[in-house]
């Protein structure tokens, strides 16, 4: 019986899934023509448009399918008919599949072949990325849908659901500072993500399965309730999020025994406990606000109700040994705690960067690479005569080379697979190089530019702090990275090597980076006190 | 044997008992009038035995089956026309039947066709542009093109003009089919044109049911003790519907 209730949703839906499917050939159309440089405005600007709108037009469509038969009340026609639940759900699913997914996946894979990767890779990935769409984002807009009757109804919930959301985030940021989110904005939320999506996704089929077998209306909007609360309260623990990243992690270059890493006395840097005024911290707490980092603005709005410290800063010299040539270690994340001779911890920290931050080693000490660490003023006042030493639990992921290609440096073409897809081009101040890839994208690259006879400029990075295997866009099929290498400075400042001025027989050599292993080491480092005034 | 049979069914919204222990049996074949002012459970009673809603205590069977459990092919023997009924209103007058014809193995198209025709239902209005009337029009044809067992009419007549109502009454549903008809309604004259057996109910009770014979000769008793003269009493058997109807309840209220 799915079939009748497929088609008499067609016949009423089809201008919207019309509508959907012509917004993604635009899409599509536009990610072609803004290419590996974006260098038609007009594809910039309609995909700029588009995105939302496409969003907009694939939810719309799950919901409108849903709310064709709506599941709360008792008059609707359905309830009467001979229709199994389970054929009605299935011709709702079917419906969105159908008129959302196999457009899309058409158009993927066009979009893949034309760029000349291979067939049966572009197929995998075309049917994963809409298989994943459907489960994270058109299920779930199913849910919400099946417990309203119309759009109107479907606003109002989703705005109470936002406020519960936010103020879920509040309680747990006030009551927890940035420890409410272990994970958050380091390099392994995509796991705190992925526990998200499954939880929205067992809540989504929680709600499906009470709205269409039981039509428990007010059941399911507790659930739904719950589970935005749980969203925000049920958060990984760090040492569990890495172990889970350190057990799938695939190994690769040295190995993470050989690595060593001892600390130098540290060194004050900067601050030495003056205060903070409240002006300068709710400065900092809206600044925090408008740039939607609520940890640091509770943070900041708590030091303009209490504690007003300015943080002291160490720097911690790290000596490394045991990496090949090629290799860098990152940190994801680092507590540490000062203590005194008895090894009584007087203050617990972590370290302010919740990224990976790659451990660089300092050009005037090749052996060097330098950290800095940041406790309260009051404490450092309470500590600074007593002998204390900062120890160290780092969290660390070594990053190697599995590929590298050179690639002419003026429309020059690589093509391999780790790399993707690549191509260069130049202005007058940078050279380029944009990749596109299919599946899991790399994220962290180094590219060089050389010059004919030999020379170069330093090494460009770029690593993206995230170590999430292939978990596709809604909407693009192909991942665009990139580096700028910079030639010459408009002001003069700064002199390159390589500067442009023979570009057409420069080349660029462009380095992938994957993670290899993940490990713990802790580093003790003595405290040196600040020199007398 | 009963199509329809409660026992003891109850049903409350929060603190309102809508209904309090109601104990029907509708026999197979019978055209059966569920009758009682607005509010008296009717409509209640019929959402509860099509497992629209559920009961807060009791059971209802229909067909055989416990409502609760009710499954695609026992809903295939059973059509169902209501005043509330939402109808899918964005699909025009042909596309509901193409839409409803595969759903019943037991479509006669030829019964269709003959009844789209009597009813003038206009295959390329969308359902949301017809009168109310039409609406009901469209509702039984799609209810009766799949010759269910059993039909269920939910104020069938709840505003409808004198000529519909005629139409309706006189070419089908006083035509004999091999179905059980349970009709709710308030309007009782049409209810006394087409009822072989009635039950009255008055805020969620149940105050007679049987046939229209032992209507009548109940109705002579509850008359006579509830302030008629004598000499009125034995006239009570013929007595219109409605005259029993209001004082059986007037009875019953008085004695609550």
């Amino acid at each position: 019986m799915i079939w009748p209730v497929f088609r008499k949703d067609w016949t009423l839906l089809w201008p919207l899934a019309v509508l959907v499917t012509l917004i993604q050939i635009a899409c599509e159309w536009a990610v072609y023509k803004f290419g590996f440089f974006g260098a038609t405005p007009l594809a910039r600007e309609l995909l700029r448009l588009l995105t939302p709108a496409w969003f907009i037009g694939v939810i719309a469509l799950a919901v409108a399918v849903v709310h064709e038969d709506t599941v709360p009340g008792v008059d609707q026609d359905w309830l009467i008919r001979p229709l199994s639940r389970t054929d009605l759900l299935l011709a709702k699913m079917v419906f969105v599949l159908v008129t959302v997914c196999l457009p899309m996946f058409i158009m993927n894979l066009v979009d893949e072949l034309a760029l000349g990767f291979a067939v049966l890779p572009s197929l995998g990935d075309a049917l994963y990325k809409e298989m994943y769409l459907f489960v994270c984002l058109l299920i779930p807009a199913m849910a919400v849908a099946s417990v309203t009757r119309n759009m109107i109804d479907l606003v109002v919930l989703v705005a109470a659901l936002l406020v519960l959301y936010a103020a879920s985030l509040w309680v747990s940021a006030t009551l927890f500072g940035v420890d409410r989110c272990p994970t958050c904005d380091t390099s392994i939320f995509w796991l705190q993500s992925l526990l998200q999506h499954l939880g929205l996704l067992a809540g989504s089929v929680a709600v499906l399965c009470l709205q269409y077998y039981q039509r428990r209306t007010r059941v399911s909007r507790g659930v739904l309730a719950a589970g935005v609360v749980l969203l925000i309260i049920v958060q990984l623990p760090w040492n569990a999020a890495f172990a889970i990243q350190s057990w799938i992690g695939v190994p690769r270059g040295s190995s993470p025994a050989a690595i060593r890493i001892a600390a130098d006395p540290a060194e004050i840097t900067d601050g030495a406990g003056a205060s903070l005024s409240r002006q300068d911290s709710a400065r900092r707490a809206t600044k925090a606000l408008l740039q939607g980092d609520v940890d640091t603005a509770v943070l900041s709005l708590k030091s303009v109700r209490g504690a007003r410290d300015v943080p002291v800063v160490f720097n911690v010299p790290l000596r490394i040994a045991g990496l090949m040539q090629d290799e860098f270690l990152a940190v994801d994340h680092a507590a540490f705690a000062v203590v005194d001779v008895h090894g009584e911890a007087l203050y617990r920290g972590t370290g302010s960067d919740r990224r990976a931050v790659p451990l660089i080693l300092d050009p005037t000490q090749p052996a060097v690479a330098r950290q800095k660490f940041e406790i309260p003023g009051s404490v450092y006042k309470r500590i600074k005569s007593r002998a204390v030493s900062l120890v160290v639990d780092y969290s660390l992921t070594l990053r190697t080379v599995v590929a590298q290609r050179k690639l002419r440096a003026a429309d020059g073409e690589v093509r391999s697979p780790e790399t993707g897809l690549c191509q260069s081009g130049a202005d007058p101040t940078i050279a380029y190089i944009r990749c596109k890839h299919i599946g899991r994208a790399p994220n962290c690259h180094a590219a060089t530019l050389y010059g004919p006879d030999g020379r170069h400029n330093p090494p460009v990075y770029s690593c993206g702090s995230d170590y999430r295997p292939f978990i596709p866009s809604p909407m693009n099929i192909t991942a665009l990275t990139g580096i700028d290498l910079p030639i010459r400075d408009a002001y003069g400042a700064a002199h390159y090597d390589v500067d442009g001025t023979d570009l057409q027989h420069s080349y660029i050599l462009l380095k992938v980076y994957e993670t290899g292993g993940h490990f713990h080491r802790t580093v003790v480092s003595n405290l040196q006190p600040p020199p007398a005034d | 044997m009963s199509v329809i049979e409660t026992h003891d069914l109850a049903k409350s919204y929060g603190g309102f008992g809508a209904l309090h222990g109601l104990n029907l049996s509708m026999p197979a074949g019978s055209v059966f009038a569920l009758v009682g002012a607005s509010g008296a459970g009717k409509t209640t009673t019929i959402k509860i035995l099509l497992n629209m809603i559920a009961p807060s205590r009791g059971t209802a069977r229909i067909l055989g089956i416990d409502s609760r459990a009710l499954r695609p092919p026992v809903l295939a023997q059973i059509g169902y026309v209501s005043e509330s009924q939402a109808l899918p209103s964005r699909l025009r007058v042909g596309q509901f039947f193409d839409y409803l014809r595969p759903c019943y193995s037991t479509w006669d198209s030829q019964l269709e066709q003959q009844l789209r025709a009597q009813l003038r239902l206009p295959p390329g209005r969308r359902i949301s542009d017809l009168s109310h009337g039409m609406r009901l029009k469209l509702a039984l044809a799609c209810a009766m093109a799949y010759r269910p067992k059993l039909l269920i009419l939910d104020e069938p007549f709840s505003g409808l003009d004198a000529l519909t109502r005629d139409e309706m009454i006189g070419e089908f549903l006083r035509e004999p089919r091999e179905m059980s008809i349970l009709i709710s309604s308030h309007e009782l004259d049409e209810v006394e044109r087409l009822a072989t057996h009635v039950a009255f109910l008055d805020e969620g009770r149940l105050l007679f049911q049987g046939t229209l014979p032992e209507l009548r000769e109940h109705a002579r008793e509850v008359f006579s003790w509830s302030g008629h003269s004598r000499a009125e009493a034995p006239h009570a058997g013929h007595a219109p519907l409605r005259t029993i109807f209001v004082s059986m309840v007037s009875a019953a209220r008085a004695v609550r």
